[in-house]
């Protein structure tokens, strides 16, 4: 289930690498990775610690694609 | 109408299912009887056939050593790049896992050939060859399987445990983080599937040979309970996790 999201600028925006966004909410690389590249849905608790990180809400980091809203 | 026949669709093919398997048993039970002397000569020549090899049993080991181990240094070569470059993280991290995978293939390769040819190896001159070739074996793959650990937490900084403790599996599950885990629970579910059919089969080809006394009945119950063990261990932990007592962190 696809589902989108800005991680990738958010990251650049704030200077951050894989390795510190993953140490900052507690996840490895490779799921920071994952979630990334949309192969990984985060959890809630997950979703919330990141866009704590970037100090803004889950919706802004993450949003349903076309094919999720279809369902 | 589209998931009534889908329904009756399962329902037809797991009684053609049955039928074919009972049909195979009946071949199969029918020819273990008609020819009982010759199945116990083919079964002779068999076993003969596979102890004839020796010492050889541990080359494939070491085949797979060898190659492990290239691919090890070959991911310890990235390490240095895998902070600030992520398709060297992932090169590594593949590289490793390959090595961690052919390590533990040997580690099963190293008992089938102890367990063939270890009777007629212990009983001659070759014994000490025979006990040369298991401790390089185990030694190599121990070290093999440290020092990939050792790299992976390397690349992994919040993995946790060390290879030598008991705990060691335990300790690294903790330190995965949720989708970790999740890949570790899709592994598990495939294993137990896969070997939810083998174990049936298993069962099914020792039956028709100790019905012909080709082997012993403790063989059977050896399967039996390895069987056992895999769908219990399954299934009570999984009713625990659904209906045991909440603990607090685990």
């Amino acid at each position: 289930m696809p589902l989108g999201n800005r991680l990738k600028e958010l990251r650049a925006a704030k200077g951050l690498n894989q390795q510190s966004l993953g140490s900052l909410v507690g996840a490895s690389r490779q799921t920071i990775s994952l979630i990334e590249r949309g192969d990984y849905n985060p959890s809630i608790t997950l979703a919330l610690r990141i866009a704590q990180v970037f100090e803004t809400t889950v919706e802004q980091v993450f949003y349903l694609t076309e094919e999720e809203e279809e369902k | 109408m589209t998931k009534e026949r889908k329904k009756s669709t399962i329902y037809i093919r797991f009684a053609v299912g049955m039928l074919v398997c009972a049909a195979l048993g009946a071949i199969g039970g029918w020819y273990v009887g008609a020819a009982e002397n010759d199945l116990f000569a083919a079964l002779n020549a068999f076993n003969r056939t596979l102890a004839a090899p020796g010492l050889w049993w541990f080359a494939p080991g070491y085949l797979l050593l060898a190659v492990g181990t290239v691919y090890f240094f070959r991911a310890k070569s990235l390490l240095p790049q895998a902070e600030a470059n992520d398709h060297a993280f992932e090169e590594a991290d593949r590289r490793l896992c390959l090595a961690l995978i052919l390590s533990g293939v040997c580690m099963v390769l190293l008992f089938i050939a102890l367990g063939i040819s270890g009777h007629a190896m212990l009983a001659g001159p070759v014994a000490i060859l025979f006990m040369v070739h298991t401790l390089v074996h185990l030694v190599w793959i121990v070290a093999l399987q440290a020092v990939t650990v050792k790299a992976t937490k390397a690349i992994h900084p919040e993995k946790r445990g060390n290879v030598f403790d008991t705990k060691f599996q335990k300790d690294w599950y903790q330190s995965c983080d949720e989708a970790e885990q999740q890949k570790i629970g899709q592994c598990s579910y495939f294993c137990f599937r896969l070997m939810s059919t083998i174990f049936p089969i298993a069962m099914l080809l020792l039956f028709f040979l100790s019905s012909s006394k080709m082997v012993q009945p403790g063989w059977v119950l050896l399967v039996g309970l390895l069987w056992l063990a895999q769908q219990l261990s399954y299934q009570c932990m999984a009713y625990h996790l659904d209906h045991g007592k909440k603990k607090g962190a685990r």
